[in-house]
C-alpha cells in the first residue's frame, strides 16, 4: 500500500479553523503554503498555521520549486579519497494551497521527471515525500488563461486533497488515502455544502479574455520555425529570466560543480532560454544571439516540442509571466500573432 | 496639463522626423495588453506613430534600447527626464553619439508601480522633472506638481543602526531569484558580458546561497555608483519586489555629498568615478 491509490470522498474544514488545521499536521511533517511577503505571497515553509496567506490570486513564484529546487545540491564529493555523499532527503512535507495552475503545472513536471526512459531520482525524491492539498480558484486575475487549457478551477487529479473554498468553509475532496490520513478527524461533507459546492463551480467565470483557440495552432505551429513573427514580437525582449523562473512548467538547468581544494559540491540550478548565453557552446559559438530565435524556442517548447514528446501543452495559462515581464511582452498576444500568421500563410 | 495629454504632440513630432528623414527609427511606449500597462515599441513609418502613447504607466526606459539599435542610424527616443540622465550617461561613457539621438522629452509627473495604482518610490523621491538635455520638449517648462507627496525613502533607512542597515538589506537579497531582469532593464548596465556570467574566473557562485546573491547586487550597485540616473527601471522591472534603490540610490545621495555629482546631468562632466581631481573628497588616506 502507497497511499496514492484513488479514494473519493468530501470532507469540511471551517476557514477559521485553517491555522489550527496547519499546526497540527506540521508536528509531523513540514508545511510549505502561500505566505504573505509584502504585496504578494510566495510558497515557503510554514513556522506556524496562522502564517497561512490565501489573500493572493496565486503566489509570486509557482509551486514547482518545491520539486525541482531552483538550486539543489546533488552530491557533496572529495576528489582525494573519491567519496561521495548524498544531502539528507528534504523529509515528509505537506504542499498546502497549490492553485489549479500549478497544479497542472504539476502534472507537466511529473511526466517530464518521472514518466518515460530516464526517471530524475532528485525530483522522484522530493514529488514521493509530499502530499499536495490544492486550493480552488474561483476568481481569474487579469493575466489569466487556463481556460485556453482546459484547466479545471475546481478539482485536480494531482492533488492529493483539494480544497474548495465556500463562504465560511471548505469543501475537500479527499483524493488519495494519503491525503485522507491528514483529514480523516473532519467531518464528511453534508448534502447541503455540496450543493453550496455545485452553485460554486456553475458559476461563469470572468476571464479577461476568450480562450485562445490552440488545437489546431499546435499542430502547426512547429511548422513556422522560419516565420517572421519571432522577430517581430520579441524586438523588445531585454533578455532576463523573470518569465522563465515564475513559470510552472520551465524546466530548464545547468550542472556547475564548486570545489575548494579536494573537497566540493556537485549542484543543479535553473537556467534560462531567454538569457542570451542559455545556448553559448564551449567553442564560442552561440546558435541563438537574437531575441526572436529565444522566443521562438521557449514558445515552441511550450507549444510543440513538450507536446510532441509528452502529449499535452507545457503551458498552464498562469499569466505569471505576462505580470512580470519588464517589457509586457504577453505570451497570449504572442499565440494569437502566431494564430494570425498561420491563417495567413494557410491561405496563400 | 497631464502627461497623456502630450501624447498627440509626441505623435505628430514622431511622424514628422521619420518624414523627413531625420531619424530611422523611433523608440517609444505603446499600449499595453494591461490597462495599467505600455510596452517599448519601435516606428519606423510616420503612419504607424499614432501607435505612441504617454501616461502614467510609461515605466521602462527606453534608452536600454540605444546601443543595441544604434547600427540602424540616427534614431529618436521618448524619454522621461530621468531615462535622460541615462541617456547623458550613456553619451559621456561614449556609448552613443549626442548627434545620432533625438530626445522626445517631457515634464514629468511620475509613473506608478508595476501594480498600476501607486507611484513609483522612485518617483516619489525624484527631484528632477524636465530633463537635463533634450531636442524636442513637450510640456511647459517648469517643475510640475508631483502627484504624490515626496518620500524620503531614506530617511527611516538612515536612522537605523549599520546591523539594521545591514538586515534590511538582507532582507531584500533574499527575495531575490536571480533572473536579472533588474540588470537587463537597466541601460547603464551595458556590459557585452557581465561578471555574474564569467565562468574563468568565477566570480559568483550558481547556488541560491544569500553571500552569492548579495555579491551580484553589491558589485552592480557599485559599478553604478555615480552612474545610475535613478529612473527606478531595475526596480519596477524586478518581479519579486526587491528595494534596489535601496543600494543603488543611497550610493548616488553618497556620492553626490562626496563629490558634489549628480550622475547624468552633465553631459560635459564625467561620472564621478571616472576622473580624479586633486580635490575630491579622499580623508579615507590616512
Amino acid at each position: 500500500m502507497t497511499g496514492t491509490e484513488k479514494i473519493m470522498k468530501q470532507r469540511v474544514l471551517e476557514k477559521k479553523k485553517l491555522p489550527e488545521f496547519l499546526d497540527e499536521i506540521l508536528k509531523t511533517r513540514a508545511v510549505i503554503a502561500p505566505v504573505k511577503e509584502e504585496d504578494h505571497s510566495v510558497y515557503s515553509p510554514l513556522k506556524k498555521g496562522a502564517d497561512v496567506c490565501l489573500d493572493f490570486l496565486r503566489p509570486m513564484k509557482s509551486a514547482k520549486e518545491v520539486f525541482f529546487p531552483q538550486n539543489e545540491v546533488m552530491f557533496y564529493f572529495n576528489q582525494r579519497t573519491q567519496k561521495m555523499v548524498e544531502p539528507p532527503p528534504a523529509g515528509e512535507t505537506l504542499l498546502f494551497g497549490v492553485t489549479p495552475c500549478d497544479l497542472a503545472g504539476i502534472a507537466a513536471q511529473d511526466k517530464l521527471f518521472s514518466s518515460g526512459e530516464f526517471k530524475d531520482s532528485y525530483y522522484l525524491r522530493r514529488r514521493k515525500q509530499t502530499i499536495i492539498a490544492g486550493m480552488g480558484c474561483p476568481e481569474p486575475g487579469e493575466t489569466c488563461f487556463c481556460h485556453s487549457f482546459g484547466i479545471d478551477r475546481f478539482s485536480s487529479a494531482v492533488a492529493d486533497l483539494f480544497f474548495n473554498p465556500l463562504e465560511d468553509r471548505f469543501v475537500i475532496d479527499v483524493n488519495t488515502q494519503n491525503g485522507e490520513e491528514l483529514v480523516k478527524n473532519l467531518p464528511e461533507a453534508s448534502e447541503k455544502e455540496l450543493e453550496e459546492l455545485k452553485k460554486l463551480k456553475g458559476e461563469i467565470p470572468q476571464f479577461s479574455m476568450e480562450p485562445i483557440p490552440l488545437e489546431d495552432m499546435v499542430k502547426v505551429v512547429g511548422e513556422h520555425f522560419d516565420s517572421p513573427v519571432w522577430d517581430e514580437v520579441a524586438m523588445r525582449c531585454i533578455g532576463c529570466a523573470a518569465c522563465t523562473f515564475v513559470c510552472p512548467t520551465c524546466h530548464c538547468f545547468d550542472i556547475t560543480d564548486e570545489t575548494r581544494k579536494d573537497v566540493g559540491r556537485r549542484m543543479r540550478t535553473w537556467d534560462g532560454c531567454m538569457f542570451p548565453k542559455f545556448t553559448l557552446h564551449a567553442s564560442g559559438h552561440n546558435p541563438r544571439t537574437q531575441a526572436g530565435q529565444r522566443m521562438r524556442q521557449r514558445v515552441l517548447h511550450k507549444f510543440s516540442y513538450f507536446n510532441d514528446n509528452q502529449g499535452i501543452i507545457s503551458c498552464t495559462g498562469c499569466g505569471r509571466c505576462v505580470e512580470v515581464c519588464p517589457v509586457n511582452l504577453d505570451i497570449r498576444d504572442i499565440l494569437k500573432r502566431l494564430s494570425e500568421y498561420i491563417l495567413e500563410t494557410s491561405d496563400k | 496639463m497631464k502627461m497623456k495629454d502630450y501624447q498627440e504632440e509626441i505623435r505628430k513630432k514622431a511622424a514628422e522626423l521619420l518624414e523627413s528623414g531625420e531619424v530611422a527609427m523611433v523608440i517609444g511606449y505603446g499600449a499595453g495588453s494591461l490597462p495599467h500597462r505600455t510596452m517599448p515599441i519601435f516606428i519606423e513609418k510616420p503612419d504607424q506613430a499614432e501607435k505612441l502613447v504617454l501616461n502614467e504607466f510609461c515605466n521602462n526606459n527606453l534608452s536600454v534600447y540605444l546601443s543595441r539599435l544604434k547600427d540602424l542610424g540616427k534614431l529618436a527616443i521618448v524619454a522621461k527626464p530621468c531615462d535622460v540622465r541615462t541617456i547623458v550617461g550613456l553619451i559621456n561613457e561614449k556609448q552613443i553619439e549626442r548627434d545620432q539621438l533625438h530626445i522626445i522629452s517631457f515634464s514629468c509627473s511620475g509613473v506608478k508601480d508595476k501594480d498600476g495604482e501607486h507611484l513609483s518610490p522612485v518617483c516619489g523621491h525624484c527631484e528632477i522633472s524636465l530633463p537635463p538635455i533634450y531636442d524636442t520638449l513637450i510640456g511647459e517648462e517648469k517643475q510640475l506638481e508631483k502627484k504624490g507627496e515626496f518620500i524620503d525613502r531614506y530617511a527611516e533607512f538612515d536612522a537605523l543602526s549599520p546591523q539594521e542597515r545591514w538586515d534590511v538589506i538582507k532582507g531584500e537579497m533574499e527575495k531575490c531569484i536571480r533572473c536579472y531582469a533588474c540588470r537587463n532593464a537597466c541601460p547603464m548596465c551595458y556590459c557585452e558580458e557581465c561578471f555574474v556570467e564569467r565562468s574563468l574566473p568565477k566570480w559568483v557562485g550558481e547556488g541560491s546561497e544569500l553571500t552569492d546573491t548579495m555579491i551580484f547586487h553589491i558589485v552592480r550597485a557599485l559599478h553604478a555608483a555615480g552612474r545610475c540616473g535613478e529612473c527606478g527601471a531595475c526596480e519596477r522591472a524586478c518581479p519579486m519586489g526587491v528595494k534596489l534603490g535601496l543600494l543603488t540610490n543611497r550610493i548616488n545621495a553618497d556620492i553626490l555629498e562626496l563629490f558634489q555629482h549628480k550622475a547624468g546631468t552633465d553631459p560635459e562632466k564625467p561620472g564621478a568615478m571616472a576622473t580624479f581631481e586633486l580635490e575630491d573628497y579622499n580623508d579615507f588616506i590616512k
